[in-house]
């Protein structure tokens, strides 16, 4: 099947529709190859001055599509295989950059931080915030088998939710993790999680994994 | 259609040859055409935004003139006129043919046009008064137009010649590929003897050069889908591509470079030929394949070239199990191009095969259009789907698939690839390469084990003692490793420097201290139950602050199998607990178990397939033959056993007895 021109409409439209984190992939891959003609100016006459907006738009999408598909390796390549002078002039690829460096060192404070705080550009917020619950559930698996008891407070920076009221053991924040199935010591002040398994052939987008996190329900705070 | 169009060719060419007799046009000329009463014949009318020409036919005395079409490329230009009729900024163009009752004849534009000296030509309407008859133009230039003109005439009428000739074997092209077309439902062994003629028949052409009239006829590819015409798409693509490449000092012109005119027509092909017709032009298809991997790196756009290299090579053989010379070219270009998921499609693939020859010289080819249980019976050495596979392409396929897992930090499958290097079969010198792959495996060994990794069993030992001797630094590396001190590594790392940094191995070493500490505490784990996270900085060397969230992270990254238990008060150390207690995550580890086993077995189900026709192809194979033979005979002369085969087994094996 022909693939339609790479335009800003396109990667929009692509960019904001709910698919499946494999499909964006896939789609984002073919279109590579024409980013890769623009950026070298071998698109034709019609390469105008939007090009640096078009690549922008695309590497980022990119970039956070191969996060959200958990390609971390594979991102920092492609992080390599973006034009120089568009990497290191472009506030939207600099804020990937930072991501990229955030994610590979397991920092999920700054990953939060990273997400919420720098500006991303309007169309790439869909992706940005689907990242985002994405990694959160990542986070969440991991601690349920990396941790037999846990301070709320440690929990909430791994997982994104507010500290400050998770050290005044706000009862939103211990109710959202004893809804995992996780328990609440009041007397050690600890929680006890409950590992979650996910079958290696299922990705994370099992259902059981969404309901649990959208229990979760105060990411932002 | 094509031979109406051949009897007027004769007709024009009839009317054309009278162009020598100089006595007429000389004739013609001095009466300035007054007298001249011709049946005008309009031949050829084309336009330069259009592909074809409508020709249009006047009636003549004698013969109907039905006019014939003829693209405008292949139109000679007239001489002394700009060589640029493709990009000729007339929009239309034509030509008329004014044939006397006499001899002589006129050629004359109705329309402006850069292809043809104004000088020589006016509108129809000025013919009684034509401009070019200027009184004053001196016999010289009347002689040199007239040269012109009849030069200029017999090039057209050589382009009318060829293109009849042309609509002929197009013709012929398109009833051989329909021919092919209709023989879908036909049994496989039919199915394969048209495909084979049919291939035969565009050799044939290609050594007569008789595709080369197609050379430069885009629209010729329009005519044909690759999914179905596979095969003279192929051919005549092949063809164009060798033309521009002669045209052009440049071996690889813009056309041929991406987004060039003939690199959309090749991505094209490549990406949706029908596998069962090309497996019968290999070669052609290698050559195309070469071709866009090479263009793609001159244009210093790899991945371009990676991806449809990819993509044809799945395409011609999903299971990428007989190893060719494109194997090496696609890993090549996802190194330079940084795309290394790109090769895994192929890379995760089991190669079981060389391409082989089948069978003796003497002995039917084999029907390749049938369903086979492994490619190794397509994918043959007379196929020449590979162009000649060395001991050097092999080695280096599997070193560079080893840097693209280790690029994505699949330690595992890394160490296999080198793996498959160093062990590599060797009587006498060592190849660098392999020199090369043994460093790398040091260092892949101390991130993916922690320690040095002997090379495979079946290395040959003097080949290990070349390694020890030539990667001497890596060894000690290993060793100061092993023994868990990190300032010594560190000063080991620094004293080397210039031997990874000359063997391009920096980044691999400097893993290697990054993954110091990682391998320690999973060390701890074979001492200790449990440690507080307090104890712990004093066995790592490092600080206290560093540690705790290192620990984390590389329990939470799976790379370390431990728990954390963090107590309520945050002074009170938090303990790390190596025996887990945890079920779930063990459940959990079962769970990757069992994926890990059905990978496994989908992979013996393929070994078991490959293994079957190795076996078929080997039972086939003179040496086996031959030895077969030799048992019957020795069999037959001690009359012990009658059973050929298995008596010449036994044979070796007695023999090795007796000797030891």
């Amino acid at each position: 099947m022909e693939l339609p021109p790479l335009t800003m409409e396109q990667l929009s439209q692509l960019v904001a529709s709910n698919a499946p984190p494999s499909q964006l992939f896939e789609a984002l891959s073919r279109y590579e190859l024409q980013a890769c003609l623009i950026s070298t100016g071998s698109n034709g006459p019609n390469a105008g001055g939007d090009d640096s907006t078009l690549l922008s738009m695309f590497y980022s999408s990119f970039f956070l599509v191969h996060l959200l598909t958990d390609q971390v390796s594979e991102a920092r390549a492609l992080t390599k295989r973006i034009p120089e002078a568009l990497l290191q002039y472009d506030p939207s690829l600099q804020n990937c950059l930072t991501l990229l460096r955030a994610v590979w060192q397991t920092q999920h404070a700054q990953v939060y931080q990273v997400l919420r705080g720098l500006p991303w550009p309007d169309a790439l917020q869909p992706l940005v915030r689907r990242y985002e619950s994405f990694f959160q559930d990542k986070t969440l698996i991991a601690v349920s088998r990396s941790y037999e008891a846990i301070r709320l407070a440690t929990a909430a920076i791994h997982l994104g939710l507010d500290e400050q009221l998770a050290e005044k053991e706000d009862p939103n924040i211990i109710s959202n993790f004893t809804k995992c199935g996780w328990s609440w010591d009041s007397e050690s002040k600890l929680l006890h999680p409950k590992p979650i398994m996910v079958s290696p052939t299922e990705p994370q987008s099992s259902n059981g994994i969404r309901k649990a996190m959208a229990m979760l329900g105060t990411r932002t705070c | 259609m094509h031979h109406g169009a051949t009897s007027k060719l004769y007709c024009v060419r009839h009317c054309l040859r009278l162009r020598g007799d100089e006595r007429q046009v000389m004739r013609y000329e001095r009466h300035q055409m007054l007298r001249i009463r011709s049946m005008t014949c309009q031949i050829i009318s084309y336009n330069l935004s259009g592909r074809n020409v409508v020709g249009q036919g006047k009636r003549d005395e004698s013969k109907v003139w039905r006019g014939v079409s003829i693209p405008l490329s292949d139109l000679p230009t007239f001489p002394g006129s700009p060589n640029n009729h493709h990009n000729s900024p007339t929009s239309h163009f034509s030509t008329n043919i004014h044939i006397p009752t006499t001899v002589g004849f006129l050629l004359q534009t109705s329309y402006q046009t850069s292809l043809l000296p104004p000088l020589l030509f006016s509108s129809s309407s000025n013919l009684e008064s034509p401009s070019y008859c200027n009184p004053d133009t001196t016999k010289a230039k009347e002689s040199r137009n007239r040269t012109h003109l009849c030069a200029f005439v017999a090039k057209l009428s050589c382009a009318l010649l060829s293109y009849l000739a042309r609509m002929t074997l197009l013709s012929d092209i398109i009833s051989a590929s329909a021919h092919l077309h209709s023989s879908n439902h036909l049994p496989s062994d039919e199915y394969d003897r048209r495909i084979r003629e049919l291939v035969e028949y565009f050799r044939r052409l290609q050594t007569t050069k008789a595709l080369e009239s197609f050379a430069n006829d885009e629209s010729f590819l329009d005519r044909f889908d690759p999914a179905i015409d596979s095969i003279p798409f192929l051919f005549v693509l092949r063809v164009q591509i060798q033309k521009v490449q002669e045209l052009n000092a440049d071996l690889y012109p813009a056309d041929i470079r991406p987004s060039g005119k003939l690199w959309t027509r090749a991505a094209h092909f490549l990406t949706s030929f029908d596998g069962v017709q090309v497996r019968y032009a290999g070669r052609e298809w290698r050559l195309l394949v070469e071709l866009v991997g090479q263009a793609s790196q001159a244009a210093s756009t790899p991945l371009l070239g990676a991806t449809l290299v990819k993509d044809a090579m799945l395409r011609l053989d999903p299971s990428c199990a007989v190893f060719t010379s494109t194997h090496l070219l696609l890993v090549r270009l996802c190194l330079q191009a940084k795309a290394y998921s790109c090769a895994l499609p192929v890379l995760n693939k089991r190669i079981c095969h060389f391409p082989i020859s089948l069978g003796r010289p003497s002995s039917e080819p084999s029907v390749l259009c049938a369903d086979h249980g492994s490619s190794v019976s397509f994918m043959t050495e007379a196929s020449e789907v590979s162009s000649k596979i060395s001991y050097r392409d092999y080695l280096q396929y599997f070193l560079y698939g080893g840097m693209v897992y280790m690029a994505l930090k699949e330690w595992r499958k890394a160490l296999h690839f080198l793996g498959i290097v160093i062990s590599m079969p060797s009587t006498s010198s060592v190849s660098l390469i392999m020199v090369e792959a043994y460093k790398k495996w040091v260092l892949v060994g101390l991130l993916e084990k922690g320690k040095l990794c002997p090379p495979p069993s079946m290395t040959t030992p003097h080949v290990v003692k070349v390694y020890q001797s030539l990667a001497r630094p890596y060894i000690i590396l290993a060793h100061t490793f092993e023994r868990g001190d990190l300032k010594k590594l560190n000063a080991e790392i620094d004293a080397a420097m210039g031997v990874w940094s000359a063997d391009k191995n920096l980044g691999l070493v400097a893993q290697v201290v990054a993954v110091f500490f990682s391998q320690t505490v999973i060390k701890l784990g074979k001492t200790f139950a449990a440690l507080t996270m307090a104890d712990l900085p004093k066995q790592v060397s490092l600080c206290a602050e560093v540690t705790g969230p290192a620990v984390s992270s590389l329990i939470m990254s799976r790379a370390l199998n431990a728990t954390l238990v963090q107590t309520k008060d945050h002074a009170e150390s938090s303990m790390l607990r190596f025996s887990s207690i945890h079920s779930l995550p063990r459940l959990s580890h079962e769970l990757d178990l069992q994926s890990q086993l059905k990978q496994e077995m989908k992979l013996m189900e393929t070994l078991v397939i490959n293994l079957g026709e190795t076996n078929n192809n080997l039972g086939l194979s003179d040496e086996y033959v031959d030895t077969l033979h030799k048992g019957q005979v020795w069999s037959g002369s001690s009359e012990v056993n009658p059973t050929g085969g298995e008596t010449g087994l036994e044979m070796d094996e007695d023999l090795m007895g007796d000797m030891s």
